[in-house]
This record gives structure tokens, sequence and C-alpha cells, in this order.
């Protein structure tokens, strides 16, 4: 069958893409100067502590090998273990190793960074469609008109600016909320939640202008079609004919906004998480970078572009589920 | 907006013989919005649909053929509005109604078939399901009774495997197909009007003579008037009672069919007569159209005055009017009586 065959050559193509990545990420981190022993040990170290950190975490083998090592664990499930974070004291320690494994490190960052996400995502989805709907189905109203220019305005200021704007407003001057966000302290899902709102807030604003000028666009090229038109003339409800009529026909181009933005998010989260010292995965990758954690680095790397790839083929998907002619074929 | 019922408008809509017409247009303007100008798409067009009758609507691309057709349904379309004039249906100024008012209308009274099948339909949805919510929508019938009278509606229009066909969507019929499915939703709830926009243009030549021979054995059936709108004008011979002509947005000819056929009294008449193409040469002979329509460049007087062969100085200054010439043909050309004989050794 046409679909199957079609997921089936994407999918093989993603497999291809993340290889790549997994290759420039390691020989980029080699390019930086200086390694995970220089960096956590510092200036003052003598060489002796250096070379003796070097053996210990097999830094001094050649990089081809230590790549290979890595991808070969990497792909039967065994991501390694941190160059620099300690074990702690109270897990016994299976012989030969020092340090915590890279998958306890990245799973709690992970799952912060993934309600974040799904905390923006809850917001974006139905204000993004609804602010879309009504700028296109009023587009002649003065409201339409204001609600247009806000969302373009939205969609010129970046998101450290908006993020920074919200910090100053509801933290420090008003303090409604906390200007860390560190989750992992939260005495309750209430305080949680407030930790969780204005980074989640800085991505929604910074998500849904994109999305509404897209969801907007594809409404009212569906609007003037002339099926719309043949169903208006048919005496139908206007209800109807936006409900059934325009908008399955005009989700689709709006759902491919949605994956830009969902794919920008990995990106975006990053920047999001350090202004408000969120807990995350993108905090975690900054920190790695500083002390060259090449592990940590790769992991979290490879699960950023994970998610960009599944998001895309989940976007294909989702479309030909949408369009029957894709899935009847 | 449309209440302004000018004195002259009364008289201006020529209708084929007396009785009340289903359908009156008098002095319909409708004007198109470019840049900050709104331009006159159609002009000041009277005419009247008897009941029962076929009138048929000609002219090439872009003469204001589609939304005078539009116009039946007091619907513009985006970026266009009615500049004056009125349409009244069955005693009805429709161009008086709200939206609400005439949801009821469209569909059920007043049905369309539009040019291009394969964008009229929904593309998500089953065309069974496009027919059923037409028949509900109107109150016609509903649930399982709907589907069945869908199905025989399929049957009716000719299409094989009705209860087959819909549960198919659109793109999965072809374009002969998919026009049998909307004239099913035009005919669905037994309309007294329906307006056809080009309904078989778009399609080749052998579905288009079966198509117009459905649509011929629909009408003959039902009784129901029409509005034919073709640039083609063999088509409108074969099917019409009358045929009217307009000619950038302005009707300038109107007639009984075979008067028109046989005596178009309209230079542009005669040259579109001339550009039908027939096996026999009767019209050998006959002056061809020549230029093209250029709405951007149109004299204050007769609009075909620049691509007319008979045109005097007086036809670009003196704006001309639809004027009885024979008992119900009316023709807006002065010179109307000189080019006969000029034409006729």
């Amino acid at each position: 069958m046409h679909f199957v065959r079609v997921t089936g050559q994407r999918t093989a193509l993603a497999v291809v893409a993340l290889f790549a990545v997994s290759l420039i990420t390691f020989w980029a981190v080699e390019l930086l100067p200086g390694d995970a022993a220089t960096r956590m040990l510092g200036r003052e170290a003598t060489p002796e502590r250096v070379a003796n950190f070097r053996e210990q975490m097999n830094l001094d083998a050649p990089a081809l090998e230590r790549y290979t090592t890595w991808i070969t664990g990497f792909v039967q499930g065994d991501w390694g273990e941190s160059l620099v974070q300690a074990r702690p004291k109270t897990e016994g320690a299976p012989a030969g190793r020092i340090n915590r494994s890279v998958t306890d490190i990245i799973v709690p960052r992970l799952t912060n960074t993934l309600q974040l996400a799904a905390f923006a995502l809850i917001m974006y989805v139905p204000l993004s469609l609804l602010i879309g709907i009504v700028t296109a189905v009023y587009r002649d109203r003065t409201l339409a008109a204001g609600l247009s220019t806000l969302v373009i305005l939205g969609c010129a200021v970046p998101d450290f600016v908006i993020a920074i704007f919200l910090l100053v407003i509801f933290a420090v001057a008003l303090e409604w909320f906390p200007a860390l966000s560190l989750v992992d302290q939260a005495q309750s899902f209430g305080a949680e939640l407030r930790m969780m709102t204005l980074p989640a807030v800085t991505l929604t604003a910074a998500m849904t202008g994109f999305a509404v000028r897209q969801m907007q666009a594809s409404l009212l090229s569906v609007l003037n079609s002339d099926y719309v038109q043949f169903a208006t003339l048919k005496g139908l409800p206007r209800r109807r004919v936006l409900l059934l009529h325009a908008l399955p026909n005009a989700l689709g181009p709006a759902l491919r906004a949605t994956v830009i933005n969902v794919v920008w998010l990995v990106g975006g989260v990053v920047l999001v998480e350090v202004v408000f010292t969120y807990p995350g995965i993108g905090l975690l990758l900054l920190d790695a970078l500083r002390l060259l954690d090449t592990p940590v680095i790769l992991a979290s790397t490879m699960i950023l572009a994970g998610v960009y790839v599944l998001c895309n083929l989940g976007a294909d998907l989702v479309a030909a589920a949408l369009n029957p002619r894709l899935r009847t074929g | 907006m449309t209440s302004a019922a000018t004195s002259g408008a009364a008289t201006a809509g020529p209708s084929a013989n007396g009785g009340e017409p289903l359908v009156r247009v008098d002095d319909l303007t409708v004007d198109y919005r470019n840049d900050d100008q709104w331009v006159s798409v159609v002009k000041d067009v009277s005419f009247s649909i008897g009941r029962g009758e076929t009138l048929g609507l000609a002219g090439e691309s872009g003469c204001g053929k589609t939304t005078t057709a539009l116009a039946m349904f007091g619907y513009n379309k985006p970026g266009s509005r009615v500049a004056g004039g009125r349409v009244t249906f069955d005693g009805r100024d429709l161009l008086d109604l709200s939206v609400r008012q005439m949801q009821p209308i469209r569909g059920a009274r007043i049905s369309l078939v539009p040019q291009n099948p394969a964008s009229t339909l929904t593309p998500s949805m089953k065309v069974g399901r496009q027919v059923v919510e037409t028949l509900e929508g109107h109150g016609v019938s509903s649930g399982g009774d709907a589907m069945d009278r869908t199905v025989e509606l399929f049957g009716q229009v000719g299409l094989p495997e009705p209860a087959k066909i819909a549960r198919r969507y659109p793109h999965q019929l072809s374009g002969g197909q998919q026009q049998r499915v909307v004239i099913a939703i035009a005919i669905a709830c037994r309309p007294d009007l329906i307006v056809l926009d080009e309904p078989t243009t778009a399609l080749d030549v052998t579905t288009q003579a079966r198509l117009l021979d459905l649509l011929t054995h629909i009408k003959d059936e039902s009784g129901m008037s029409a509005l034919y709108v073709s640039h083609n004008l063999g088509v409108l011979e074969q099917i019409c009672d009358r045929v009217a002509v307009m000619y950038a947005g302005e009707l300038i000819e109107i007639a009984p069919t075979a008067e028109l056929f046989n005596r178009p009294r309209h230079p542009y008449t005669r040259g579109l007569i001339a550009a039908v193409p027939r096996v026999e040469a009767e019209h050998a002979g006959t002056e061809k159209l020549r230029g093209l329509l250029r709405r951007d460049d149109l004299p204050d007087g007769c609009g075909f005055a620049p691509r007319c062969p008979y045109s005097r100085p007086q036809c670009f200054t003196d704006p001309q009017r639809l004027a009885e010439i024979e008992p119900s043909h009316h023709v807006a050309c002065w010179r109307a009586p000189d080019i006969e004989a000029e034409a006729t050794p």
C-alpha cells in the first residue's frame, strides 16, 4: 500500500537524519577547546590529576574510538554516564562505574520540559485556533483588525524580550509569580503550576502569532473557495458551513504551522528555561556544554532532534488522516 | 441599500408573455472593488423569467454573467456590492432580505449548478452526506429517509450504483459524476428556479452532451424555471426559450431563441452567432468578432463600439438602452435597423 510505503521511507530517512545529528554534535564538541577534565578540574589542577581524570573517563582514547563506543551503546539503550556528575553516595555503584548514568540525569529533566511544553501547548492550540478563526471570519470588523495587529506585534517581539517583560512585571514588580522556576523544589502541585506559568505564557505568546497567521490565511482561502460558496447557496446555516465545510479543509496548513511551532519549541524552550532557571532539558544541555560533558550533550541533542523528526513524521500522518485524498489514495 | 426603485425600472424588464413572471430583475447594478474604487461589473440589467421558462444568458468571459446569476441568490462575492436595482422572486425583493431570511430560499426554492464540479463539492465530506444535509437543512426529509431520497436522486441523475457513489468522496468521482452529484443537490428540494452557470463548460464534449440531455429531461419533467448562463450559443439554442446577451455588464439584446438566432439585431450578437462552429455553412460571410472585451477602456456610449464594424462617432458618446424593435425582441443599438439593411443584400 502506498501509505505504508511512504511511512516506511520517512522513518528510514528519520533514522539517517538522527545518525547525522549525532556525528555532527560529537565532532563539534571535539572541536571546542579543552575537555571535561580541564573544565571540571579548573586551571589550578595538577597535570597528574588531569591525566588521572582522562584515563578514568577514557578521554585519552582516540575520538573515533570514543564515538564508536558511544553509538554502539546508544543504539542498545545504554546512554553511558556523565563525565562530571558523581553518583550519589547512597547508591551502590556497580563495578567500574563511578558517575551517574545519563538516563538518570536526563529523565527527570525531560519530564520537566515536557510538562512545560504541554502546559504551553494546552494554552496555545485553542488560543491560536480561536483567534485565527475570529480574525478570518470577521475580517471586515474593527475587532478582528485590532486582534490581527496584536498578533503581528506578537510575531515581531522576540521571545526573550517577552520573557524578560513578564519577569519584570509579574515576578519582580507585582510578585504574583516566583522569578525562579525551581519546580523540583515545589511544595505542592499548585506551587509548581505557579512556577510554570510565566515560562509557559512566554512560549505560548511566541508560538501563537505565527499559528494565528497560518490559520487565518488558510481559513480565508477556504472561505473564498467554490465549495464554501456552494454550501452557502445550498441554504445551509452559516455555522454549519464554517464547522463542516470550511474548517476541516483549513486545518491542514494550520497543523503544519503547529508542527513548525513544536519544532521551534525545541529551541525556544532552552532559552526560556535559562531565563526562568527552569530545570528542564534545555538548562541541562547548557550546563553540560559548559563542562563539555559529551554523553549528556549527545543524549540531550538526540532527544531534541528526535522530537523534531517525530513531529514532522506525525504531522504527515495526521495530515493524511485529515485529507481523504491522501488516505484513500 | 437596494430600495432605490427608479421610476423607469418597472417597464424596463422585457418578459416573455403576460402573467406575473417568477423572477424580475430591475436595473440591477453590481460593483466590484478595485483598489479604492468601485467599478460596476453589472450595469442596469433588467429581465424576467416566466414560470416554467428557461432564459439563456450569453456573453464572453468577464461580461458579468456569473455576477448576475449569483444575484438571484441575493449573494454577492466578497469584495463586491449591489449598488442598485431589485431582484423580485415570487413577489419578494431578495436584495432586501437578510442572510437569515434568504437561507430557506437558497437551495430550496432557488438552486445553483456552478461551473467547475471539481471545486464545487466539499473535499472532506462524502458526496451522499452533501445531499443529505441539503434535504435536512430545508426540512425536506431527515435521517434514513434523507439517505434513501439521496440514493433515489442519484439514480435520477443517472449515476451508476447510486448507493455506492453516495459513500464516496468527491475526488473519487469523475468530473461528469461530480456534476451529476451537484445537479442532484440542485434538484433535491424541487426548486422553482435552477440557476445553471456554465454547467458543462469544464467537461469534455461527450459528457457535456449527456448532461445537457439530463438537464432538458429534468426541466421537462419538473416544469421548473431556469436561468442558463453560458458563453456557448449552440448550447443555449438547444435548451432555452429566450436568450439574453450581455456585453461589458450590460444587456444588449433579448429575444425568443428562434427569433434571436434567425434575426440577431445587435452587431455583437451577430458576431457571437457567427462564431458558433456549424456543419452547414449558412452563416458564412457574416462578420466575425474582432478584438477582445477590454473593461479598462470602455467608451461613455455603447460598450461594444470600439469593436463594432458598424460604429459611428455617436456610438462612442450616446449610451444605448434596450428598446423593443419587434414584439418581445429588445435590442440596445440605435443602428440596428440600418445594420440589417446593410448586412442582408
